[in-house]
């Protein structure tokens, strides 16, 4: 161990969430303020952006360059805020906690809300009736053609209106850029001025090639609006620096002014200077792309050197790194996406999803945890909010047991965060998808638990969704789904009583992914091309490294990866449905139960109304996945193979591939709840198992399960995947600590690339669910990312309420009780 | 005043008149619908009693400011079949943004909404809060065409319960 490892740790022992009024009071005050304020819309962007595109509508001018000029306008233009003490200046809205509206995705589907937004029932946020007077009478009437959904359904009307059917398949760039991270380290390094000289002399030099030209203008205009905004941050602070009567907050608006006026036009001098560079290029990305899930990479190697260099200096002390990294963590979550009530419904409680990685190694393979480390860790430990999205990497191998057992100590303290990546697997199927074991090694997690590497995968994480239980429900009838009439939709596939072996019946289930792969993707491809006309990035594309070298923006494929992804919602519930079906309806030795596909699919779809001894079968009897049943850990592995066998080749509009996921955010509850029952025994209407996580509530031991997770081939999951493992409460005794990390590290051994936990018990959650006043703060982790309970909808607080929880001492199964206070 | 003028001026106040007994009378229509058993008619009051506020409300006739959207709202069980055009009317004498319903549809409409059933539509309107997305999850309706156009006619019909002066439906609903 490094020695100043050791004093930075020594120092930190003295900080706990116990003592945080009396050690941290600015980050005690930041975090009642957090909690305390409410999420309100901003509509700023949104006029500016409109405006200008009226404006230059008829000018000739390209969108790349219009909507550069349109953003830096707004950049340059907007009003410059200070909500709180926080060390840092920017703000991503002009609210506390602000809900920017992006017109150009899915804005305007809050028209219906304008009057009522403020007020309902889930998640409301605060709207005004200026506010919304401006986007009912100016702003959404010019998007009424113009929105990039509306753009695609012109070009492929039948595969938006599907898309709409909202269970066939889900395109996310109706919302988003999607998923990435950007590499921040290139604007501390060269400041802004730096990109921006750069691309004025590449203009110059491509005055003859005007796609180049174009872009590198767009970039010199984009860059100079990030310049013009943190101008005005520096000014305005100075302004109430004289204005300011009390002496400490004088101080701080003081300090913004300097730091604000020296970066991000400038290289990074030390701590603050990097940390503040580093959050006005967030703020500015997300005045360009809409708030979802862009990260801030691996933050412990990003800002190391400036950390230790002021550490070293005298110039920082812990208690300073600590503020300065809290503020930061404040910074990052004041915003939540805008969206409307149905969309809370289903997938309510999600913040922008920011993900943060640590540790880790290095691009040379060796141990990367350093002292900044262990201080992040020790802000994500005091500090439990939503966002951002901690994760820790961990290598088995070079990382060590002592740095393995703090991140578990932290998740003990904070009951969920950070989540846990195994470097040796995600390292290695990074370079099984083509990239160099150096950029391998330098990824970041993406979102909720996606692998990028950083700055240089353009990585669309979250592009496609398939609902594998829409494609079940199609093989059990020949090609029908519940919403798109008595056709096939693809193709039909046979009857149930067509399959007389299982194998037929594997075969249309095999054909069914296809053609909806087929049809996802060619969907996806033209949002691509949309978004290619209609949404260039100019600030993101600085922010990569290729672009700038090749003269094209990262949605024309400027970056060096180019990958999209395909993440899947209810895995367990299919496996276990068809491992059912080959168990009840194929296999001539079983005695238990035995039926034909047609019967079972009659019992399923009534629900099992008057089948409760089928029900009971299939709940509890047949083979599932998670507990190392032989046919379950077959159908496990073949659905595994088969999606990555369908996406993984498929080349996107950027000439990237589509790599393979299994996360679903908090879509497997909502989706379950407004599905009808599976054969594995699912009634309808339960939400669907979470991530990869097998089904709850099987009495298994967690290392069965752990295996069956480790056993799948993660060289076929690019993508990554997000496994819920819930521990009954224990304190982060060494002990305790000692068996978390051990555990963990022996499911990685065994091939696991992801875990994350939640430290509660079932009688809490229920009564969380019961008397939500008194747990109003209660942070989980979804399936993927971590939320507020009572955020949450009734579907998801119910699925975690279900989830399967283990004893950490024994690795036992812990049975449901139902009953709360 | 000349003649002519004095004739114009009440010739207009007639039937603005008319407009508002005509506005009144949709507005017990709708009243009446809620609080029954009977909704079959309560999109098609909804919808007049809409059009004619775009004649006599200026602040409700500008959120339809050069507005040309085409709606079809219909039932699978054949028993909804309306369209809904808006465009310029010539309204006492003038030129002014308006909508035209009919009881057919038409061909081609910027979007088109389908209800299950005539339950379905009711339960979408009286809801409070009618929700697009929760109605197709729910399977109580399907949508083609430009989604933005259908948001926008959403937050029209929610604003005419307050502009005829009907308490909010669920609290009719609640009473009867």
């Amino acid at each position: 161990m490094c020695s100043k490892i050791g004093e930075v740790k020594n120092k930190l022992k003295e900080y706990t969430p116990d003592n945080l009024k009396e050690k941290l009071p600015l980050l005690d005050s930041l975090i009642e303020l957090h909690r305390s304020v409410a999420a309100a819309v901003d509509i700023e962007r949104s006029q500016y952006l409109t405006d200008h595109l009226k404006k230059t509508e008829n000018s000739g001018i390209p969108m790349s360059i219009r909507r550069a000029q349109a953003i830096s306008n707004y950049l340059s233009e907007r009003k410059v805020f200070f909500h709180d003490n926080n060390m840092l200046g920017g703000a991503t809205t002009g609210k506390a906690l602000g809900a920017p509206v992006y017109p150009e995705y899915i804005g305007l589907t809050i028209w219906p809300e304008l009057r009522t937004i403020s007020t309902r029932i889930d998640n409301p946020q605060i709207l005004n009736k200026e506010d919304a007077d401006i986007l009912n009478y100016e702003v959404f009437p010019y998007w009424l053609d113009r929105s990039i959904s509306e753009e695609v359904r012109k070009v492929d009307p039948d595969r938006q209106s599907l898309q709409e059917k909202m269970i066939i398949y889900t395109i996310s760039k109706a919302a988003t850029i999607s998923h990435t991270t950007p590499c921040y380290e290139l604007v501390l390094k060269k400041g802004i001025l730096g990109i921006l000289c750069e691309a004025v002399e590449k203009e110059a030099k491509h005055d003859d090639d005007d796609e180049k030209s174009d872009f590198y203008q767009s970039v010199r205009i984009a860059m100079q609006g990030v310049l013009n905004y943190s101008a005005n941050i520096s000014r305005e602070a100075s302004k109430r620096a004289n204005s300011e009567v009390d002496e400490e907050r004088k101080k701080n608006f003081q300090r913004i002014a300097e730091v604000c006026k020296r970066v991000p036009a400038h290289p990074a001098r030390n701590y603050i200077e990097a940390v503040n560079a580093l959050w006005i290029c967030q703020v500015c990305v997300f005045a360009e792309n809409s708030n979802m899930a862009i990260n801030p990479g691996r933050l412990d190697q990003i800002l190391y050197p400036y950390f230790i260099k002021d550490f070293e200096s005298g110039e920082l002390s812990i208690e300073d790194a600590l503020n300065i990294s809290g503020s930061l963590w404040f910074k990052i979550a004041d915003n939540v996406n805008l969206v409307p009530q149905a969309a809370e419904k289903l997938f309510g409680g999600a913040g922008a999803v920011p993900a943060i990685t640590l540790g880790g190694v290095n691009k040379d393979g060796k141990d990367a945890v350093n002292e900044l480390t262990y201080v992040l860790l020790k802000v994500t430990e005091l500090l439990p909010i939503r966002d951002p999205n901690v994760n820790a990497r961990y290598h088995p191998t070079e990382n060590t047991a002592d740095y393995r057992n703090e991140v578990s100590r932290t998740i003990l303290t904070n009951k969920a965060i950070p989540a846990f990546f195994n470097d040796i697997q995600n390292i290695q199927t990074l370079v099984d998808q083509g990239e160099t074991e150096e950029h391998a090694r330098d990824y970041a997690v993406i979102g909720c638990v996606e692998l990028g590497s950083v700055g240089r995968d353009y990585s669309a994480s979250s592009s496609v969704f398939i609902p594998m239980y829409t494609v079940l429900y199609m093989a059990l009838h020949n090609g029908r789904t519940t919403v798109t009439g008595d056709k096939s939709l693809w193709k039909a596939t046979g009857k149930p009583e067509d399959f007389d072996t299982f194998e037929k019946f594997w075969d249309a289930y095999a054909e069914q992914t296809r053609l909806t792969a087929e049809n996802a993707i060619s969907l996806n491809n033209t949002y691509g091309k949309n978004h290619q006309e209609f949404l260039p990035t100019p600030i993101l594309s600085a922010m990569f490294h290729g672009p700038m070298d090749k003269g094209r923006d990262l949605i024309n494929g400027g970056s060096i990866y180019n990958s999209s992804g395909v993440t899947h919602i209810a895995f367990p519930d299919v496996c276990d449905s068809i491992c059912a079906i080959r168990d009840v309806c194929f296999t001539e030795d079983n005695t238990d139960m035995q039926m034909s596909l047609s019967e079972l699919v009659k019992a399923v779809d009534n629900n099992f109304e008057g089948n409760k001894l089928l029900e009971a079968y299939l709940k509890n009897k047949a083979p599932k996945y998670g507990t190392n049943h032989p046919i379950a850990e077959e159908i496990s592995k073949r659905l595994i193979e088969l999606s990555y066998s369908v996406f993984n080749n498929q080349e996107n509009y950027r000439g990237g591939n589509y790599r393979v996921a299994y996360w679903t955010m908090t879509n497997h509850a909502g989706y379950g709840s407004v599905t009808g029952a599976l054969p594995s025994g699912r009634r309808a209407n339960v939400p669907f198992s979470s991530g990869i996580t097998p089904v709850s509530q099987i009495d298994t031991q967690l290392t069965t399960s752990l295996n069956s997770v480790a056993n799948l081939n993660s060289m076929h999951i690019p993508g990554a995947y997000a496994l819920n493992i819930k521990y009954s409460p224990a304190d982060p005794t060494h002990e305790n600590v000692i068996k978390f990390g051990e555990l963990v590290e022996g499911y990685m051994k065994e091939g696991g690339q992801q875990v994350q936990f939640n430290i509660q018990d079932y009688k809490t959650l229920i009564n969380a669910k019961t008397h939500p006043e008194k747990y109003p703060h209660l942070l989980v982790r979804v399936s993927g990312y971590s939320a507020y309970f009572d955020t949450l909808n009734e579907a998801m607080k119910d699925e975690l309420i279900t989830r399967s929880q283990y004893n950490l001492s024994s690795g036992e199964f812990v049975p449901i009780q139902l009953e709360g206070e | 005043m000349g003649f002519f003028d004095i004739l114009e001026k009440q010739s207009k106040e007639i039937q603005l008149s008319l407009i508002e007994n005509r506005i009144k009378a949709l507005t017990t229509g709708i009243k009446t619908e809620v609080t029954g058993d009977v909704l079959d008619n309560l999109l098609y009051l909804m919808l007049n009693a809409m059009s004619m506020l775009f004649i006599i409300n200026d602040d409700y006739r500008k959120n339809i400011k050069d507005f040309t959207g085409t709606y079809v709202i219909c039932s699978k069980d054949n028993m909804i079949d309306v369209s809904v055009k808006f465009k310029k009317v010539r309204v006492l004498g003038f030129e002014q943004d308006g909508m035209k319903v009919k009881d057919t549809i038409i061909d081609n409409p910027t979007s088109m909404v389908t209800f299950k059933d005539g339950k379905s539509m009711a339960d979408f309107l009286l809801s409070g809060n009618p929700d697009v997305f929760v109605g197709m999850l729910n399977n109580q309706l399907s949508v083609s065409g430009n989604l933005n156009y259908l948001f926008k006619f959403v937050y029209l019909l929610q604003l005419i319960p307050d502009l005829l002066g009907i308490d909010e439906f669920q609290k009719l609903l609640k009473a009867s």
